[in-house]
C-alpha cells in the first residue's frame, strides 16, 4: 500500500514536464492564431471544464455557457497566460470564475452562511436514494456540499489536482483548501458510511 | 472562520487533512514521508486511506459530447485577427527553457508562426467551420486554394525532382501558393489524408505538413 509512492512521483514529474511543453507549444500557436490549435486545446479540455463546472454549478445550460465564456477567454485573450503557472491552473482559475459569476447570476448561494456546515438546504434524507448505486449516493451527497467544497472534492478527486494548485485556482490560502476538504469528506463519509461503511 | 481546525493538532490531524492528495500521489516527497511515518502506526489512517482511495475511484466520469460542445462554441468564435505574431515574453521565455532540451521547439513555433501568416491571408476561408459557407472571405481568396486540404513548407533547398517524387508519393496535387510565408496548398484524397499527413512530414524535404480545415480532422 506505501511502496511505489517515489516511483510514482517520478512518473508524474515526468509527465508534467511532457505536459508542459505539449501545452506551451500549443499557447504558442493560439497566440498566433491558430485555430486548429485552438480546437485541439478545447478538445482536451471540455471534458475536464464539463466536469467541473457541471460539480460546481449543477444547471446544464449555465454550465454551457461557462464553459464558453472560458474558452473564449483562452481564444481571445491567450496572452493573458504569463506562463508562470501550469496552463492547467491558468484555465481552472478562469472556469472557476466563471462558474462562480454564473451562480451569482443565476441567484444561487455561492458560498454557505456555515462555513464548516457546508450542507445545503436541500438536502432529501438518504432513504429517497432507494437503490441506487454506491455512485449515485456519492454524486447525490457531494450535491449537498458547497459550490466551493464541491470544486475541491472533484479537483482533487478527479482532477488530480493537488492542494497548492487548488488553491491557486481558487485563489485563496493552501489552509483554506485542506480545510474545505477536511469537512467535505467528513459530510461524505456519513452520508456514505450506511453504504461503503461494511466495503471498505 | 471559528471553527477552522488549528494546524498544531498534530501529526494525525495534519496526515488526516493530507490524505487526499497522499492517495493522489500529489504531495511533496517530504510531505508523502510524513504521511507515510503516520500510516505505520495509526490504524484508523490506514482504514482512510482504503475509504479515501474507493471514494475517488467512485467519483466517476460523466458522459459527455465534446463535439456537440465544440460546434456551439465555433459558431461564436470570431476569425482570427491577432494584430500581431508576436508571443508573449511569459511563452516566450518558456519556448526558451524548452528549446535547452529540444532543438526541435522553435522550429515547431516558426512553423505556428508560418501556419499563421498564412491562415491571416486565406485562411478565413479554409478554416470555414464544418463545410459550411464562410461567414467572411478574404478578397484575395484564390479558388484554386479553397479545394486545398493540407498545407505545407518545403525545405529551400529540395531539388524541384525531390519535390515532385514526395508530391506523387503522397497522392498529393498542388493547388496553392506560395503564400508570403513560402508555404503552399496541397489537395490530397480526404479519405486518405490521415496517411499522406504522416507520408509528408515523413519526408526529409518537408518542413511542415499540416491539415488547414476546422472540419472533423485529418
Amino acid at each position: 500500500m506505501l511502496s511505489g509512492q517515489g516511483a510514482a512521483d517520478c512518473r508524474v514529474k515526468r509527465r508534467s514536464t511532457s505536459y508542459l511543453e505539449e501545452e506551451t507549444r500549443l499557447m504558442a500557436r493560439i497566440q498566433a492564431g491558430d485555430l486548429r490549435a485552438f480546437e485541439h486545446l478545447y478538445r482536451s479540455y471540455h471534458p475536464r471544464l464539463t466536469r467541473f463546472l457541471t460539480n460546481l454549478i449543477h444547471r446544464p445550460q449555465l454550465v454551457e455557457e461557462a464553459l464558453d465564456d472560458t474558452m473564449l477567454v483562452v481564444w481571445n485573450q491567450p496572452g493573458r497566460y504569463n506562463g508562470h503557472s501550469r496552463l492547467s491552473t491558468w484555465i481552472f482559475g478562469i472556469a472557476y470564475r466563471k462558474g462562480l459569476k454564473a451562480l451569482r447570476r443565476d441567484d444561487q448561494p455561492v458560498k454557505d452562511k456555515d462555513p464548516d456546515g457546508r450542507i445545503s438546504g436541500e438536502a432529501g434524507p438518504e432513504q429517497q436514494l432507494g437503490d441506487r448505486q454506491v455512485q449515485g449516493v456519492l454524486l447525490h451527497a457531494i450535491s449537498q456540499l458547497s459550490p466551493d467544497h464541491r470544486a475541491v472534492v472533484d479537483l482533487t478527486y478527479f482532477h488530480d489536482i493537488g492542494y497548492r494548485e487548488t488553491a491557486e485556482i481558487m485563489d485563496c490560502p493552501v489552509d483554506t483548501v485542506k480545510t474545505r476538504m477536511y469537512y467535505a469528506r467528513r459530510h461524505l463519509r456519513r452520508m456514505l458510511a450506511e453504504r461503503l461503511g461494511g466495503e471498505v | 472562520m471559528g471553527r477552522i481546525i488549528p494546524l498544531t493538532r498534530g501529526r494525525h490531524d495534519e496526515a488526516q487533512r493530507l490524505l487526499p492528495w497522499y492517495v493522489t500521489g500529489r504531495l511533496e516527497p517530504a510531505e508523502s514521508a510524513q504521511v507515510e511515518a503516520h500510516l505505520a502506526t495509526c490504524a484508523e489512517c490506514q482504514a482512510d486511506v482504503a475509504l479515501e482511495r474507493r471514494l475517488r475511484s467512485e467519483v466517476a466520469t460523466l458522459p459527455l459530447d465534446t463535439d456537440a460542445g465544440w460546434l456551439r462554441l465555433r459558431r461564436r468564435l470570431a476569425p482570427p485577427q491577432r494584430s500581431s505574431l508576436r508571443l508573449t515574453p511569459g511563452l516566450r521565455r518558456m519556448l526558451r527553457r524548452l528549446s535547452s532540451r529540444s532543438g526541435l521547439v522553435w522550429t515547431l513555433t516558426a512553423q505556428a508562426v508560418f501556419l499563421a501568416a498564412f491562415l491571416l491571408g486565406v485562411g478565413a476561408v479554409l478554416l470555414s467551420p464544418l463545410g459550411r459557407p464562410a461567414a467572411y472571405r478574404t478578397l484575395g481568396q484564390a479558388p484554386a486554394a479553397a479545394s486545398g486540404n493540407v498545407i505545407v513548407i518545403f525545405r529551400p533547398d529540395m531539388p524541384e525532382r525531390e519535390l515532385r517524387r514526395t508530391l506523387l508519393a503522397s497522392n498529393a496535387r498542388l493547388v496553392g501558393g506560395p503564400t508570403p510565408a513560402d508555404a503552399y496548398v496541397l489537395s490530397v484524397p480526404r479519405p486518405e489524408r490521415l496517411a499522406a499527413l504522416a507520408r509528408l512530414r515523413a519526408e526529409p524535404g518537408i518542413v511542415m505538413a499540416e491539415p488547414i480545415d476546422a472540419g472533423s480532422g485529418p
